[in-house]
């Protein structure tokens, strides 16, 4: 499935998409959607708010009080470094009242990456200035750092290793430096489900290669525990590009099963990853022609259109996410 | 005897694949043509069918039939101006059994060869070039020349290059029928699984025929010039190779987009090469393996063991020392062959010494913001376009708005990106006054493109004074006190020495790839860790993978 195409646009006279109203099933109207990565947890959400109107006091009892709760706190970190990334006033203020710390370290860590990346933009390297490349290297450099200046504040931490993870591509790590990195977020979660889900991409082929090592990750992963096993359909999705009957494939199907499973637990329904793992199901439900099993995720996602793989469409993530759900609701 | 088995054997080998598909056209005709006579309804469904398999059978031979004449590029060197040269390629044709070629170009590739224009399958050959790339005259000595020359010239008397042209084509027309069959059609696809099968066998067998002829042509080699000679000559082509590619990369474009080439091009490219002695050692000691099943050359290592093997003392005499004293006044004629081969634009550059070249391509590249920088600060204060200037508007806290964009961003941004680019800006401003101050000479710096250097009189970090006028707390006071001093006039003028945190230690001239390599001073420059690898498309940030919005990432060819 290739949501961004619209036959209708491309050929006048084709069939539109569907002509569904979703509010029938439920679901808010599009131009409810919100893209804001913070709100799917309510604690994280005002966390973010705060640090956005330069109080950086909830930003630090969160991250204080969830010391331990890795899953709680990589997902505050991602959201409160994109917002550290738009506006580092409170990160200063922070740093003036407490002169830094474990928790301000990680922060700021991650928002560097986020910098990075809203520094270069998020179109394709040919599309993107050279003083966006340059940019971005640098910033990574910084990144990186300052993330291992966070491993030493807080050595049982798997948090900053994960920000490692995540810009390890871009940083353009061979085999032995990821490894190195994999290995130490590993021995202090091994389930660290952002750092498989950014393993996953950096061990993505750049195009039509063998996406065999992928699935064995991603398998790999899904057998250890069912938080996990998203990644398969997150691999069949890096995959739908060169082989659309990825889709078709019985891991993919289990994996589907697995998610649905897990999501009806009260620890993958209620966890910080219950919206991520819902979204990357209802993706790969419709993709895989089981649509009608994905019309209740989108009911319970409701206005949160935030996240992988939607935002990966950037500008077009609702319509990506809107369209999606509307073929969920017409299968 | 054994000429004309391989002669027949090849052409056999090669006539299969046409032979193939003119047969199985003519059937499919033929079928059609009696299915018309039977039942003119059905030969029209049937012809749906076959007319488009028909017409990619067509194609195909069409390319196999059609003529093919090389393109001729490179400069021509005339027998009348290069006498010796031409006199050395008659004689090692001759011992090489055939006839010398009907023209000589000279190009700017670091390899050899000879091409024949040919008719008729390969069968007719009505022209012969050679042509000689000028790095191997600059990098081989004559007889090591001799050597490659009388390999290349050896692949026309085993009558090579006339069935290597029937091989090639025959090649083409395949690989053009493969493509151009369409896989939806049964049909087809029957013909495409046909034509694999048989062909196969055909391109496995041509691949080790010509593998024979390279042999062939090695020994012929060996036998003229001598085993030590020939030998030496191919452990020379990986180092030729590589260091030229880094050369055309980085040193020769160095001024290119600041208007200028190298005077000397040649000279240059020779202090390269000595500067990368051990790196080419290397090469030569182990040459490298291209491990690709489709090459018709046996693996390197192999060829030199026999040529090794064969002991030959060599025949014929050829002139001591480079290959450059076979030309006459050779120096013209090279750079002649290095602009050929340069876009047009190429001659309307300044032709400059190797040190002002350094000098001028090393501040275009450190100045790509400052000229907009400069005049951004003389807009905001009311002053003239100068470093004072625009140091007095980062001491007023400007530094965001000495970047205007129109980009909605969010503040940190676009206070970043307004630092990285002012920081740049005001990085060439400094050099810029420095360089005309003479407090910073830039010179050769064999591999790397160039250094340039710090006046030792100046003891100072010029990044770390760069980075703190640009800080949030602006400190412009170190670089205000640089360019004070080194504006007055000072009695020690000429004797510089090594400011060790202002040098670039590039370790070498390895090609970075891109247009516009321009590595000087990118030490000093950034005063950072190298940079990553250049222009990635890095998903796995944040937004996952950029754009998938239809502009997914298109990655390089050959990635």
């Amino acid at each position: 499935m290739d949501p961004t195409v619209n036959p209708a646009e491309m050929v006048p006279g084709l069939p539109d998409l569907p002509a569904v109203d979703v509010t029938r099933w439920g679901m808010p109207p599009k131009n409810a959607l919100s893209t804001d990565l913070s709100r799917p947890v309510p604690v994280i959400a005002s966390a973010v708010a705060a640090a956005r109107a330069r109080d950086w006091r909830p930003a630090a009892e969160l991250l204080n009080r969830s010391y331990g709760d890795w899953a709680m706190r990589a997902a505050a970190v991602h959201a409160l470094g994109e917002a550290a990334a738009d506006d580092g006033t409170w990160l200063e203020a922070w740093r003036a009242q407490t002169g830094g710390d474990r928790h301000l370290a990680v922060v700021e860590a991650h928002g560097l990456f986020w910098l990075a990346w809203k520094l270069r933009g998020n179109r394709p390297g040919e599309q993107t200035r050279a003083d966006q490349h340059d940019a971005f290297n640098q910033m990574v450099l910084r990144s990186e750092a300052a993330a291992l200046k966070a491993t030493e504040l807080a050595p049982d931490d798997p948090t900053p290793w994960c920000t490692l993870v995540t810009l390890a591509r871009g940083r353009g790590y061979d085999n032995n430096a990821f490894g190195t990195i994999w290995r130490e977020l590993q021995a202090r979660d091994p389930l660290h489900r952002t750092g498989h889900e950014f393993a996953l991409m950096y061990l993505s082929p750049d195009g039509p290669g063998s996406y065999d090592a992928l699935f064995a990750f991603a398998e790999r992963a899904a057998a250890a525990s069912p938080s996990l096993a998203f990644l398969v359909v997150q691999a069949a999705y890096d995959y739908e590009d060169y082989n659309e009957k990825i889709w078709k494939d019985q891991r993919v199907h289990r994996a589907l099963d697995v998610i649905q499973r897990w999501l009806a637990t009260p620890a993958g329904g209620g966890g910080v990853y219950a919206n991520s793992d819902k979204r990357w199901a209802a993706y790969g439900l419709v993709s895989a022609d089981r649509g009608a099993e994905a019309v209740p995720l989108f009911t319970q996602l409701g206005t949160d259109a935030s996240g992988r793989p939607w935002e990966d469409f950037g500008d077009n993530a609702v319509d990506v996410f809107d369209s999606c759900r509307r073929r969920a609701c017409t299968a | 005897m054994k000429l004309l088995s391989r002669t027949v054997s090849w052409v056999l080998l090669v006539s299969v694949v046409p032979a193939a598909m003119l047969l199985v056209m003519g059937a499919l005709v033929a079928f059609n043509v009696y299915a018309f006579t039977v039942s003119p309804v059905t030969a029209v469904k049937i012809a749906i069918g076959v007319v488009p398999t028909v017409l990619v059978l067509g194609r195909g031979l069409w390319v196999l039939a059609a003529k093919i004449d090389t393109p001729v590029h490179g400069v021509p060197v005339r027998e009348h101006e290069q006498p010796e040269l031409w006199a050395l390629v008659r004689r090692f044709a001759a011992a090489a059994g055939t006839a010398p070629p009907d023209d000589i170009h000279l190009t700017a590739e670091a390899n050899a060869g000879v091409v024949e224009d040919t008719r008729l399958l390969g069968l007719i050959s009505t022209r012969r070039h050679l042509f000689i790339g000028a790095p191997l005259l600059a990098g081989l000595s004559a007889a090591q020349f001799a050597a490659v020359l009388t390999h290349e010239l050896a692949h026309y008397s085993n009558r090579d290059t006339r069935f290597a042209g029937v091989a090639y084509r025959s090649r083409r027309a395949f690989a053009h029928t493969m493509n151009t069959v369409n896989r939806n059609d049964y049909l087809q696809r029957a013909l495409h699984f046909l034509l694999r099968h048989a062909a196969a066998r055909a391109l496995r067998a041509s691949r080790s025929l010509s593998r024979r002829q390279e042999i062939a042509a090695d020994q012929a080699a060996a036998v003229a010039v001598g085993s030590a000679a020939t030998v030496a000559a191919f452990r020379e082509l990986a180092p030729i190779a590589g260091s030229w590619d880094a050369f055309l990369n980085n040193h020769l474009v160095a001024g290119w987009a600041a208007g200028y080439l190298p005077a000397d091009p040649f000279g240059g490219y020779g202090r390269l090469r000595a500067s990368l002695h051990d790196e080419l050692a290397k090469l030569r000691a182990n040459p490298p393996h291209e491990a690709d099943p489709d090459d018709t050359h046996p693996p390197m290592s192999e060829r030199i063991a026999a040529i090794d093997a064969l002991r030959a003392p060599g025949t014929m005499r050829v002139p001591a020392g480079s290959a450059l004293g076979l030309l006459r006044d050779p120096l013209p004629l090279l750079d002649a062959a290095l602009l050929d081969a340069l876009v047009p634009e190429a001659r309307t550059k300044r032709r400059v010494d190797w040190p002002t070249l350094v000098r001028v391509g090393g501040i275009a590249s450190l100045t790509e913001h400052t000229g907009q920088v400069l005049a951004t600060a003389a807009r905001l204060t009311g002053r003239p376009p100068s470093p004072h200037t625009l140091l007095d508007a980062l001491d007023a806290g400007l530094l965001t708005e000495l970047c205007p964009t129109d980009q909605p961003e969010a503040p940190r941004v676009r206070r970043e990106r307004a630092r990285l680019i002012v920081r740049e800006g005001l990085f060439g401003a400094v050099v810029t006054t420095l360089t005309d101050a003479g407090a910073v000479v830039w010179r050769e710096s064999w591999p790397s493109v160039g250094e340039m250097r710090l006046d030792e009189r100046y003891r100072v970090p010029l990044p770390d004074l760069v980075d703190a006028a640009v800080a949030d707390r602006p400190d412009t006071a170190g670089l205000r006190a640089l360019l004070d001093s080194a504006g007055r006039p000072h009695g020690r003028q000429g004797h510089r020495g090594t400011a060790t945190r202002n040098e670039d230690s590039r370790p070498d001239g390895i090609p970075q790839g891109g247009e516009a390599p321009w590595p000087v001073g990118q030490g000093v420059h950034r005063g950072r860790a190298p940079r990553g690898p250049d222009r990635v498309d890095p998903p796995g940030g944040p937004h996952g993978q950029p754009g998938r919005d239809g502009a997914r990432p298109t990655r390089p060819a050959g990635r």
